[in-house]
Order: structure tokens, then sequence, then C-alpha cells
């Protein structure tokens, strides 16, 4: 079993002790192989069962002022064991076995030992008398351990029996040291996030290009005073090639190596980038590092930020795994449910197939040859799953969400063996980069915290694009997840019509009415196209023109489940 | 049964009209072996003043609940009280109109019909019990409609309409939510008076634990009750599937239990091992251990 699990496992026992399925435990207990502890999991759910926990809590955070608060914490630990089961026990008879049991695993020096040798004396007198033999300590040691039977006490009063303890036997609060720094520590992080998470408004779109490459310049002076030796090389290449080519390395460097070859990309452009799209390019890559840019500082930094963005995202996925993972399973269990219903297959009369014995006379009496039923396979296995997901700056402040959102989607349809395939967008210059992170035919979903927002969204051209790859997959029923904040902004203007350019940049209603034309030409073609609306309020309007009844808007996370999987629901259902 | 209700604390007046009803409708003797005779008893009066109000008033029963809420042992204790005849039909998605009506058949040289369920049910005025209904394709189950509502009529293609015998009801259970279960039309749903079967209450539990094993000792009917609401109460948390909340399962552990198989081992045949999930088997032992210890003997949990 691993930590993960592990710390369910406590958390599942201390609910089931404490009846309450909402608290989040201060403490949890493993034993010496760092299993969850069943006892003294109970003992911590009881606790909050028959105490009143948010006193206790705030006794707990005082005998954090002292440097040896471990030391008091256990100890109370050792008195509130004796008073929870005392009022448990007739509930669970089965609490005086495993408390024996758990009392001989400590006295045959199986259980973890504690570093204070004090308290390994206390706690193993403590157990003998749980085992009802004599506690084997005299004086005042003996004195503690009496005066840490709380017996019936209510909260107040066995805090403050364990503060006449701490003050009496032992010098609390000798050596008082700062608790405070690691919230400050905390806050002050929050705070360099929060100004990293500036908005783009229309206005900033102008000067965007610099922007991005300022932005990883200017910080990209921190970064070389830790690898000075790196950073000998002038970063700017010498422009030899005409201008599309450069700027095709830049993205290259930025982005990481493309997947085909670029023949083929040119290919692809001449078929997708025209229309409103045109004098656009396009870059398919999974995000790799280019090995020719392996002395590039700028390739290095950027692969750098890369993989800085996948470990916060796979922070929060793990900080909140419970939640997402109880999403899965009913995300899962709903498409399952869906195609199990839906997909079924259904009989008819046939010339062959099992004999239907309640007709056969047909056959003799009317020379109905139809007296078999047929199963008719509906195959459920014929569909494909795309998640295309909006990786423009505008989304930088719900990265974290949104892979995880994007995990959730995937992990479920991969658990019901249908193919899905994950990718991103986002432009820059005139480049739209498709991030691919996982293909039909692979399995690691892990890919998908590779996530990173930046640049801007030509919505039109990547759902374009996206169709286009559908195009040429196999299955028969094809559906398009995008999870996007329906807001298409490029600063790369759709082509000049003679009017002044900043009237026909690809923002605002232009944008939107490309995407929605995109949108409806792909519902033509067969495809089922959804979106899972990730923005604000302001834009759900957009997100209705673009994408009609076919878009959820998440109010509340824990709720994502659910409202996917009813929109998943209905667009499986009208396949 | 009659007897039964009174204990439960039923209103005098609804069975008084449960014995005009039966002695106002009599059961061909012939088919008085399809009278049930339940093992299990129904607990909770609400439900049953519910039910029986309903049924009185002429209207069909949907009953939906969840695992384990008792919605068949209630279907077959009210054809015992109203003492009319049962008729089984489960659904599954292959269920159609002939599998409920009936179907034509080959009998002595002649093509004749072969009634189905519904129609032998509404023919001899039973109560029909239609299982798991939101198993079954809304399409094939629309040959009901004219059959559950005011029409009250079977009218069969090519052979006859008949009309059902007015003690005739209807009782459809649904566990909404399992896999391969659907929505209820609304069409449907429209035709009948529905029932949310609660969950079984501890306080009834324990009566029925004390019911069928009278030799358990009460600190352990706590036990079990205490430990099948843990586990209730777990699984509406989500923290695990309802595989391992199964009342039968912990009635069929009991009494391998009352066998002589030690109760760990019982219990981790019927409950814990229903979870095929190894994480959640975990949490589910854990739920068991913490109620019923791992060396106890048969002779602690029985008098």
């Amino acid at each position: 079993m691993n930590n993960t699990q592990d710390n369910k496992r406590a958390l599942n026992i201390i609910w089931n002790a404490s009846g309450d399925y909402s608290i989040d435990p201060q403490f949890k207990a493993y034993d010496e192989n760092g299993e969850a502890d069943i006892y003294w999991n109970y003992i911590i759910g009881a606790v909050h069962k028959y105490y009143d926990y948010p006193l206790l809590r705030g006794f707990f955070n005082y005998l954090k002022t002292d440097s040896e608060h471990e030391f008091y914490e256990k100890l109370f630990w050792l008195g509130l064991e004796k008073s929870v089961f005392d009022k448990g026990k007739y509930h669970r008879p089965v609490l005086n076995s495993l408390r024996k049991s758990h009392a001989r695993k400590v006295l045959a020096g199986e259980a973890e030992t504690f570093d204070d040798n004090l308290l390994n004396v206390i706690r193993n007198a403590h157990f003998r008398k749980a085992l009802g033999e004599p506690p084997g300590i005299t004086g005042n040691l003996l004195n503690i351990l009496n005066d840490l039977e709380f017996g019936d006490a209510e909260t107040e009063e066995i805090i403050s029996k364990m503060n006449w303890i701490i003050k009496t036997y032992f010098r609390f609060n000798y050596g008082r040291y700062e608790v405070n720094t690691e919230t400050n520590k905390k806050k002050v992080q929050k705070q360099v996030q929060q100004s990293d998470e500036e908005k783009l408004s229309d206005s900033d779109m102008e000067a965007m290009k610099d922007l991005y490459l300022d932005s990883a310049e200017t910080s990209r002076e921190v970064y070389y005073e830790q690898e000075k030796e790196k950073s000998k090389k002038p970063v700017r290449k010498v422009r030899l090639e005409n201008k599309d080519d450069s700027e095709r390395q830049f993205i290259r460097k930025y982005f990481g190596a493309s997947i085909i070859s670029q023949q083929k990309t040119y290919l692809i452009e001449r078929g997708l980038c025209v229309g409103n799209h045109k004098n656009t390019h396009l870059h398919f890559t999974r995000g790799e590092f280019d090995d020719e840019f392996g002395d590039d500082t700028n390739a290095l930094y950027y692969n750098k930020i890369l993989k800085e963005q996948r470990q916060i995202n796979l922070d929060n996925f793990n900080a909140n795994y419970i939640k997402y993972k109880n999403s899965i399973l009913k995300l899962t269990n709903k498409i399952r449910n869906t195609m199990l219903a839906y997909f079924e297959s259904y009989t008819g009369k046939a010339e062959a197939g099992r004999l239907n014995p309640p007709v056969i006379w047909r056959n003799i009496y009317l020379n109905d040859n139809r007296v078999f039923t047929k199963v008719y396979n509906n195959d459920m296995a014929n569909l494909s799953v795309d998640i295309l997901l909006d990786a423009s700056a505008s989304q930088h402040e719900r990265q974290t969400t949104i892979s995880a959102e994007a995990y959730i989607i995937a992990e479920s349809f991969t658990q019901c063996q249908i193919p899905v395939r994950v990718y991103s967008f986002s432009s820059l210059r005139n480049f739209t980069v498709i991030n691919l992170y996982r293909d039909y035919d692979e399995s690691d979903n892990m890919q998908i915290f590779n996530y990173k927002t930046t640049g801007c969204n030509r919505d039109g051209l990547a759902i374009r694009t996206a169709l286009y790859m559908m195009e040429s997959s196999n299955y028969f029923n094809k559906l398009l997840i995008v999870l996007s904040d329906c807001k298409p902004n490029d600063t790369q203007c759709i082509p000049d019509t003679g009017i002044k350019q900043e009237q026909t940049k690809y923002a605002g209603a232009t944008g939107i009415i490309d995407t929605a034309f995109e949108v409806k030409k792909g519902i033509n073609n067969g495809n089922s196209i959804l979106c899972v609306f990730t923005g604000e309020d302001e834009d759900i309007p957009t997100a209705k023109k673009i994408y009609g009844h076919n878009f959820a808007r998440i109010y509340y996370p824990e709720r994502f489940a659910e409202i996917v999987g009813v929109l998943m629901q209905n667009q499986l259902k009208n396949l | 049964m009659l007897n039964f209700l009174k204990k439960e604390g039923i209103k005098e007046r609804l069975i008084n009209d449960i014995e005009k009803f039966r002695t106002f409708y009599k059961v061909d003797p012939k088919l008085e072996y399809r009278i049930p005779r339940p093992k299990y008893n129904y607990y909770g009066s609400d439900v049953w003043e519910e039910a029986i109000t309903a049924l009185l008033c002429g209207e069909n029963l949907l009953l939906v609940g969840s695992k384990a809420t008792g919605k068949n042992v209630l279907a077959e204790n009210l054809s015992a009280v109203f003492g009319r005849p049962k008729w089984d039909i489960s659904f599954h998605v292959n269920t159609d109109s002939t599998s409920l009506i009936g179907t034509d058949t080959f009998k002595n040289g002649q093509v004749v019909f072969r009634n189905g369920p519904i129609y032998e049910c509404a023919k001899w005025g039973g109560f029909g019990v239609l299982d798991e209904i939101n198993m079954a394709k809304n399409d094939s189950v629309a040959v009901l409609h004219a059959t559950l509502d005011y029409r009250r009529i079977i009218d069969v293609p090519g052979y006859d309409k008949i009309t059902i015998e007015d003690e005739t009801r209807f009782i459809a259970t649904m566990n909404y939510g399992y896999a391969g279960t659907r929505e209820l039309n609304e069409a449907l749903t429209s035709r009948f008076m529905v029932i949310n079967m609660p969950n079984i209450s501890k306080e009834n539990l324990k009566k029925l634990l004390q019911r069928e094993y009278p030799g358990l000792r009460d600190e352990y009917i706590e036990q079990f009750a205490g430990l099948f609401q843990d586990l209730q109460l777990k699984s509406e948390n989500s923290e695990i599937s309802t595989k391992s909340v199964d009342l039968r399962g912990l009635l069929a552990s009991i009494n391998l239990m009352d066998k002589g198989l030690s109760p760990a081992k019982a219990l981790q045949m019927g409950i814990a091992n229903k979870s095929f999930d190894d994480f959640e088997r975990t949490l589910v032992e854990d739920v068991i251990r913490l109620r019923i210890a791992d060396n106890l003997s048969r002779n602690e949990i029985f008098r």
C-alpha cells in the first residue's frame, strides 16, 4: 500500500470512529511499518466524537509554542486514549481486545519507540496498567500517570488538567520559539504567486508578444546567477533563415520539438491556416526539449519553468487526491452506466441465430423463416474522445484546476476502455501550438500535468485543427471536449480587409463568431463537441453562443463529476 | 401478518380496511399457493402506512431505494397482508411486450395465446411485483401504460381486450443508480405513487436481527447493527461503493457464525469480499475490526 492509500485509510478509520466525514484531522497515526494504525486512528476519531475538538485543537496549537511540543502532545494523547477508551468500550466491546493487543505490542517493543526515553517509560507504564499489571514506576512518574486519568471530565476540564500537568511537572515554554514562521512563509509565497497571476485584459494583448519574451528574460537574470557557467554565449542567434523559419525555431525553443516533419506541418497548414487564419502557422509538439538547443539558455529556461509548473500541478493533485479520486470514481460510473444503458445490444428477428421456440409454428404454417433471434451489437468501443485544453495566459490562475479536471475526465474514459487523446492549444507570435499530452493508444494520463499556460488563444484555429486530427482517427463516434474560458483572443489579426487592423484583430465578436462557426461545422460533420467552461461568469453568454447547450459551468468543484457526468450522459445518449 | 401490523403500531382504521378488502375480494383456491408467507417482515411504520393507504385507494406503487432498503420484502409483505396471490416479474434489458403480456404459441395443432404474467395477474386480481422496472427499455414497457392508468385494460393486438380485476395492484421496485439502470420515463412514473424507501434504521435492524436470530446476545445485536450503519455511512460519503453495504450478506454471515464459522471469517465472506477492489476491501475490513474482534468465538456471540 502506498502513502496516499495509507493516508486515506487512516482518514477512513478516523471518520468511522467519529461518525463525521467532514473532519480534517490534525493527527493521523501510522504503525512502525508506516501503515495506518487501526487502534490509534480510532482513538483520534473518537476524540472528535466525545470532545469538543476545536477547543482541543486550540490547546494543541498552544502546546506548539514549546519546542518540546511533541513530548507534551504524546503525553496528552496517552491521557486521551484512556478516557475515550472508557467512553467507547461499551459501544464497541471489541476495543477491549484491540487495546490489549496494542498494549502487548508496545510492551514487547514492537511499536515505534520515542526519542524521549521518559515518554517511553510513561507509555510502557500506561499500557502495563491497561493490561491490569502494576505500572512499575514510582514517585513523580506515577503521579503523572495518575493525573493523566481524566475520567469523565469535559473538554475544558481535561485541558485545564493537562495544563496543570505540564506546568507542575515540566518546564513548559522554557524553550519558547517562533511557531508562526511557517505560516508567515506561506503567506509570502501566496503573495508572490498572486502577483504573478496578472490577468490579461484586451488592451494588454497588443503588447503580448514582447511581454512574454520580456518576462522570460527579466526573470532569466535571476536564473543566470545560479548557473553562470552555462550563460557564456550570447542568447540570440543570427537570423540566417527567413523570418518564418526563425519564428518557428523560436517556437520550438519555447514549446519543444515538433512531432511531425516540417514538410507535413506545411501541408497541414496549407489546409487549415486559410480564411480567417491566413498567415498563421501551426506547431505540433509534445513539449519535449529539443536537443538541438542543448546549450541555449532560453530554451533551458523555458524547459525549467515547464517542469516547475508540472510539479505545482502534481502537488495540487496530490493535496486533493481524495477529492479528485472520488470524482474519477463517480464520473467513471456515470460514463459506464450510460454506456451500459444506451449502447447495449438489441435483438431482432432473423433467419439465423438463436432459435426462438414460441414462434417456430410460424415457420411450419406461415413459411416464415425468421424464427431466430439475433443479437445486434451496438459497438460502444467505437468511440474516441479528444480533450482540448485552452492553454492561453488567461487561464494562468487556474492551471492546477484545469490540469486536474482534464486528468479526471481522461482517467474516467480510460477506465471505461475508451481511447482518449489530450492536447492543449495556445498561440504565440503567429503560431498556434498544439501540445499533445497523450494519444489514443497510450495510457499515461499523468502527462496531462505538463499543462502550462502561455500566450494567446486562437480558438477557431485550434478547434479546426482538433477536428482535422479527429478526422484521421478510425473511430465511428468522435467526441471533442474543450476546456476553455471561451475568450478567443490573439494578437495576430485576421487577414487584412482594408479596415483598420485593430478592428479586425482576433478577439471579441470576431473571435467568438469564428469559433462558433468552427464548432457548428464540426457538429454538422457528425462530431460531438462539448465545453467544460472554466472562465468567469461574465463570459457565460459567450460560451452559450459558441457551444449552445453543450457546455457545463463548474460552480462547485466538488460537483465537477456530477455536472460533467450529466453533460457527457446527454451527449453519449445522442450518439 | 395483521397482528404484526398491530404490533408495529399501524393505525387501527387501516387494519380494519385491509380486513374488509380481504373479505370482499376472494381468492380462487387454486391460486392460494401464490399468496406469500414472508420469511422477513418489513419494519418501518411510516412506510407501511403510506403503502397500505395507497393500495387501499387503488393506486399502484413504485418503491425506490438503494440496496438493502427492503423493497422486495415490503412488496412481498404487502401481498401477504392483503392476502392476494403474487406474480413476480423481473425486468431486464430484453424485457418486451411478449414477455409481459404474452405471446403466440402452438398447442394441439393450433396457434394460441400464451398468457404472460401481467395478463395472468390482471385476470386473477393478483399483486404484480415489477422488480427492477428501470432495467428494461422504456419503449418496451410502454405496453403497460394502459394497464397501469385509469383505463385498467390490457389490449392484446389480434386477440382480445381484457379489463383488469378491481383488486389487482402493481408494485414496482427500482434502484436508482445501479449499473445498467436508467431513468424511468415520466409517462411511466406518473402512473405510480412513489415511496422513497429509507435506509433501515438501527432500531429496525436490531428488531430484524432479534427476530431472525433469537439466540444472538444483545450486545452483539448492537454491534452488528452498528457495523451495518458504519458501512452505510461510509458508503454515503463515497468512501466505499455500495457493494459491501449488504444486509443479505450480513444476515448470511450471522447464519454462518451460528453454524460455527469464526465471526471474522464469516464477515469476510459475507461483507468484505463483496468488494473486489483491494483498497476498498481494506477499508471495509477496518470497519469490521472496529466492531468484531478477530478471535471472537461463537459462544461469545450466541447465548
